[in-house]
């Protein structure tokens, strides 16, 4: 096991090795002072939580970043908590080393990589986990060695190699209880591996063809039935094949979008998600988009889910925004109405509702959100 | 009678001349006021002050990118400033546009119907950027009038343009141009409706590589009551850039 551990150590050292052979400088960017952050106040009302306090929650997040001719690097550290307490917590969120040449990326350490054409709901977008308490929000950072390579002006072919399988969660509850799923064994056999073509401007049109060969983010239970019934067999996260699509372009002003993805598992049925939409912006500021999802999950039921969004910009400095989902599979809706109020150049306010109504997607892992809550936050920019 | 003649005699002695001292055309006024603004390249560093009809102010600070070459019209837009919009990337190029959200991590491709909007917020639109920038405004525009007058003082061309294209937002520009500098002073531009819009004044005019640059320009909405002042910090009418900077790739590598 360790010796399976170290090899996969050995190929990320010879990736960090690999832009020396390139001919790239690699003079190490040091003494880099604090680039820029930004340090939140937050208080949350949940409406499951009728009688107690919102919880008032800071957040500072410092990045520091370094560039120099060929080589930079990245950190983003969150120190957060509970405003009433004083022990901070403390996490990384992005650090990577970037190595650049006149045609090619690399990027390697923990990083975002954000694929597909559509409006929050991207089916091609599988190399991070989703935040299972909120799955439209900003998904979680992995190891990961990426490459872009600039075949030209137009196109870009990408490649993504993650040693590790960071889950979504680890953890699913049913009825019987929680139970923690099967790790995906740390082995050089279950590296995970993307690749990715796109090009932009072709036409008309931009669009992009992605493969990857990875583990799900969320577990998945195993039937074995019984003469007593179907009871879970194991949970675990499965090995799957994607291949994805994605296409945009622009019609009488209007911009149009699809984007799907074909899901292959190892073991149980093949599933998809397919979207298509379009956005509008009027002269007078107002922004529109719509969006269909469509979906067979992987308890291959299938559903429809109706997308919408608007923003408005009020005197030109603060914006009002608007964003609601209807799943007419289950008949479970959200709608999110958000304020955000300019108090300077650097400083914000946001004001944001959540209301939702029964069950956003028919298969319960995928995260759904429950409860309706109420945010107000201040943010100031350095 | 007689005293009648000399006095008609007089007026014709003073006003032919006077007719025959204008030796231009509008649209030779027009080529020359483009030939003052327009560059096949153009750098400049802006800083863009957002000014609400209450008094509010913001202030962002912009790095902005032209190539008008032939039908090829390319504009790349950078953030520079606050720290909440940093990084921020806009690329137009012809028709097509793109924005670069650093939070996003990825370039989207914008609908061609927020050209006609406001550009990042302000009293400005990408159409105005754009005329303004390197496009200039005889390749789609048409003169319709042209006479000789005075603003404050000054002795100003006046030119009254339409847009050639239908989808155009104004139904009319009118421009004060100066005589000697052949840089718009002021520039109304009127709505779909016939009404006045937008106000656009120019002010410190410099000679910047032997062209007259104005340094502040402010752009009025005369019916919100908003309005946004682009100080221009630096202008360069040669940048070293290559043709791929304007592309998407380096929309999100940055420059």
């Amino acid at each position: 096991m360790k010796i399976k551990v170290g090899k996969r150590w050995i190929t990320l050292v010879i990736s960090l090795l690999l832009p020396v052979g390139m001919g790239l400088k690699t003079t190490p960017a040091v003494a880099a002072g604090i680039s820029g952050g930004e340090f939140s106040l937050t208080a949350e009302y949940r409406g499951e939580m009728k009688n107690s306090h919102p919880r008032p929650v800071y957040n500072l997040a410092l990045e520091t970043q370094q560039a120099e001719t060929g080589v930079g690097f990245y950190i983003d550290l969150n120190f957060g908590g509970d405003l009433r307490q004083l022990q901070p917590q403390i996490e990384i969120g992005e650090a990577y080393l970037d190595f650049s040449g006149e045609n090619h990326e690399l990027r390697i350490g923990r990083q975002r990589r954000a694929w597909g054409a559509a409006l929050e709901i991207n089916p091609t977008d599988n190399l991070n986990p989703p935040n299972p308490a909120d799955p439209f929000g900003e998904k979680e950072p992995v190891i990961m060695v990426a490459g872009d390579y600039y075949l030209s002006n137009t196109y870009t072919l990408t490649g993504v190699i993650i040693p590790f399988h960071q889950p979504a969660v680890h953890k699913i509850l049913l009825p019987t209880g929680l139970f923690e799923a099967d790790p995906v064994v740390d082995d050089w056999t279950n590296t995970q591996y993307a690749v990715r073509i796109s090009g932009k401007g072709v036409y008309g049109w931009d669009y992009a063809l992605c493969y990857l060969r990875g583990f799900e983010a969320l577990p998945f239970i195993k039937i074995k039935k019984t003469s007593t019934g179907p009871v879970p067999e194991r949970i675990y996260f499965r090995e799957y094949q994607v291949v994805g699509l994605d296409l945009a372009t622009g019609l009488g002003g209007a911009g149009l979008w699809t984007e799907a993805a074909y899901f292959f598992p190892r073991e149980g049925d093949q599933y998809y998600t397919a979207v298509a939409g379009g956005d509008y912006k009027f002269g007078t500021g107002l922004y529109l988009v719509g969006q269909l999802v469509f979906k067979k999950d992987r308890m291959q039921n299938k559903e429809l889910l109706l997308q919408q969004a608007l923003e408005l910009p009020i005197a030109a400095i603060h914006s009002l925004r608007f964003g609601s989902l209807y799943n007419t599979e289950t008949g479970g809706f959200m709608l999110r109405p958000e304020a955000e109020i300019s108090v300077g150049d650097d400083a914000s306010l946001t004001l944001a509702y959540r209301y939702v109504e029964g069950d956003l997607f028919t298969e319960m892992s995928e995260g759904n959100i429950k409860g309706n809550s109420f945010n107000v936050g201040l943010s100031y920019y350095f | 009678m007689k005293k009648l003649l000399i006095f008609v005699a007089i007026i014709a002695m003073i006003a032919v001349p006077r007719v025959y001292a204008v030796p231009v055309s509008g649209e030779a006024v027009l080529d020359k006021m483009d030939a003052t603004m327009k560059a096949e390249r153009k750098y400049m560093e802006e800083e863009m002050v957002l000014v609400t009809a209450s008094g509010a102010e913001r202030s962002r600070a912009v790095a902005v990118w032209n190539k008008n070459v032939g039908e090829e019209e390319m504009m790349l837009v950078r953030f520079l400033g606050p720290a909440n919009v940093k990084g921020t990337g806009f690329l137009m190029k012809n028709d097509e546009m793109w924005l670069y959200l650093p939070a996003l991590g990825k370039v989207k491709r914008i609908a061609g119907s927020a050209k006609q909007g406001s550009f990042m917020g302000s009293d400005l639109s990408y159409e105005d950027m754009e005329a303004l920038g390197s496009a200039g405004f005889s390749a789609t525009h048409q003169v319709k009038a042209f006479k000789e007058t005075k603003s404050e003082g000054t002795a100003v061309y006046q030119l009254d343009l339409v847009p050639l294209d239908p989808e155009s937002s104004y139904s009319k520009l009118e421009i004060l141009v100066h005589q000697e500098l052949y840089l718009p002073l002021q520039i109304i531009y009127y709505g779909r409706d016939g009404l006045a819009m937008k106000k656009l004044t120019t002010f410190e005019h410099q000679q910047v590589d032997g062209r007259w640059v104005a340094r502040r320009l402010q752009m009025e909405d005369l019916k919100k009551g908003s309005k946004t002042v682009l100080k221009v910090n630096k202008v360069d009418f040669n940048p070293a850039v290559d043709d791929s900077v304007f592309s998407t790739r380096y929309l999100e590598r940055g420059i």
